[in-house]
């Protein structure tokens, strides 16, 4: 397997970006007064839910680019990008109920954007179990891209669902302090920096894969 | 859904203050990410090994 010096010096980026944004979470960022230490959690959740939202809406694309062209390029790369979104995705469903258990005193509340987020993670569990137990099939591949394109519909769903619906436990709107502000934005620069090394070491391992399989049927 | 309930259950008695969720969200943060570089770093090996 083959990674680029650039994906290496993604990765040192990644590193130290997260290590500044913990510095800044912990020891910068004001204790909120209402959820008290536990708000924290946000500068990790919120720019997850993003990066989910973008590498999942990158599967889509891919996904209808590999029916539409038949090149398997695209389904490697529809591939590594659902499965990093899924490990983002599934970031925010962990940290979403440690945090709502401080806040709201509960776990999980079956409201429209915990229940829509959920069933996304469902729905894409699917696509990796039908990965997983068929692999290097076209046929499969090809039901996956399908699996991949109707689950995306749910994205816009999980986002719009507050204004759609209500919630009871997300706001409409999130007004930050400035310390909060600045440890925002650096923890959402080094998610974002962190989700595109994953993703790239990940296209590396589907390229390995590939060359391996292609050299295992080519004489 | 409900074995997940009963163990973040079972883990909240440990950690009943809003710092001990906070710490408990950034560990889990870690042992994802952690989890899934183990995954990618097995499946590297498998396929040289093949």
């Amino acid at each position: 397997m083959t990674i680029r010096p650039w994906t290496l010096a993604l990765w040192g980026l990644a590193v130290a970006l997260n290590a500044l944004a913990l510095y800044l979470v912990f020891f910068y960022a004001p204790v909120e007064l209402q959820m008290g230490a536990v708000q924290k959690v946000f500068y990790y959740h919120v720019p997850s839910a993003i990066s989910a939202y973008v590498l999942l809406f990158l599967a889509f694309v891919f996904s209808v680019l590999y029916l539409w062209k038949e090149d398997p390029s695209y389904d490697v790369l529809a591939y590594a990008t659902a499965e990093v979104g899924f490990v983002f995705l599934t970031v925010v469903l962990v940290t979403g109920p440690i945090w709502g258990r401080s806040a709201w005193g509960k776990w999980w509340v079956w409201e429209p954007r915990l229940t829509s987020a959920l069933i996304l993670w469902l729905m894409y569990s699917a696509y990796f179990l039908l990965r997983l137990f068929s692999r290097h099939e076209v046929r499969s591949a090809r039901i996956a891209a399908v699996v991949a394109i109707i689950a995306f519909f749910d994205v816009p769903i999980v986002h719009k669902a507050i204004q759609w619906w209500g919630s009871i436990v997300h706001p409409k709107k999130v007004v930050l302090e400035p310390a909060m502000r600045q440890t925002y934005f650096v923890a959402m620069a080094a998610v974002f920096v962190l989700a595109a090394a994953l993703t790239l070491t990940r296209w590396a391992v589907g390229r390995a894969e590939e060359d391996h399989l292609a050299s295992q049927v080519s004489p | 859904m409900t074995a997940a309930l009963g163990l973040l259950q079972a883990v909240d008695i440990k950690t009943p203050d809003t710092t001990g969720h906070l710490t408990m969200g950034y560990v889990a943060i870690g042992a994802i990410f952690a989890a899934y570089l183990l995954f990618l770093w097995i499946r590297v090996r498998k396929t040289k090994q093949r």
